[in-house]
């Protein structure tokens, strides 16, 4: 089974922007809490196999969501 | 009986408010942003799409950019204190709305800011014309305008007037207490920096509702601290 990846994004907009984004392109995902090893800010991240990053984040890119690259 | 007091807060509300504030109470429940469970994720979305809703009304091209208030006082509250410093200068109408000639006055009496006010006429209109003579002279950081007076109706010209402050170098904030949901209010060809509305009396909502649009490259020191998780400063 592909790695999974865990996605971190600046608000809770962008989070329920990019699972729309992610949905229209059919694009498996999950919305998961975001782990406390990774944020305490007790919101919710999205994750997604590994091999799906990059067409995501191409996605992402191209409807201005804003993710945390800095924790990918 | 008959309501004659639409400008103060419209009645009766639809009965798709209650229906929506219902389905919410009994359905959703839960706080917007909070961890990732089922409920949690309407509450997000249910946020999410109302302010789409929003940006298509006011024809704002992010919604991220939209903050919801408790009411358009709150939200011109939030723009004229997180916006103006320790001298600046702000050019306002006499056809405003205590909610903005209060925190004005507040701050020019502390020392902070200057006011100039183009005063309107008879029929309650303004010269978009008296603003360009005040901003030719003074430097002036913001341009604080009633899109419609609660008193007489008058209207401004929203984009003329915004037209003016930006070739100056100046900034506008729009209270469209008004006219939102009553009148077309189009922040993108108006040209509008902030834009502050409430959601209790065109757009048909109930009390304790309202928001602000700040612009991108915009920003807004903030009123109130905390509350929305341990992460942010």
């Amino acid at each position: 089974m592909p790695q999974a990846v865990v996605i971190v994004f600046k608000s809770t907009h962008d989070v329920i922007k990019a699972k729309n984004e992610l949905a229209k392109a059919c694009i498996a995902h999950e919305l998961i809490p975001t782990p406390k090893e990774i944020s305490a800010e007790c919101g919710m991240s999205l994750r997604l196999e590994e091999p799906l990053l990059s067409k995501a984040l191409d996605l992402f890119q191209t409807a201005g969501v804003r993710y945390r690259d800095d924790l990918l | 009986m008959i309501y004659f007091d639409h400008a103060a807060t419209s009645f009766p509300k639809p009965k798709e408010v209650f229906e929506a504030m219902a389905d919410y109470f009994f359905n959703i429940g839960a706080n917007n942003g909070r961890s990732g469970y089922r409920m949690a994720i309407k509450a997000s979305e249910l946020v999410f799409n109302t302010r789409e809703l929003l940006a298509r009304l006011f024809q704002i091209k992010d919604s991220a950019r939209i903050i919801f208030t408790k009411n358009v006082t709150e939200s011109l509250n939030i723009a004229i204190n997180g916006f103006l410093e320790k001298g600046d200068q702000v050019v306002t109408t006499s056809m405003e709305h205590n909610s903005v000639m209060r925190p004005l006055r507040y701050l020019e009496q502390r020392g902070q800011i200057k006011i100039f006010t183009v005063q309107a006429n008879r029929e309650g209109l303004v010269d978009p014309e008296a603003f360009a003579d005040i901003l030719k002279k003074e430097k002036i950081k913001l341009v604080v305008v009633n899109h419609a007076s609660n008193v007489t109706g008058s209207i401004v010209p929203l984009e003329v007037i915004a037209e003016i402050a930006h070739r100056h170098g100046s900034r506008i904030l729009a209270d469209a207490a008004q006219t939102a949901g009553a009148y077309p209010v189009d922040a993108a060809s108006g040209d509008i920096d902030m834009l502050a509305f409430t959601g209790h009396k065109s757009l048909l909502g109930p009390q304790g509702t309202g928001g602000l649009y700040v612009r991108e490259g915009i920003e807004l020191l903030p009123l109130i601290r905390g509350g929305t998780g341990s992460n942010y400063p």
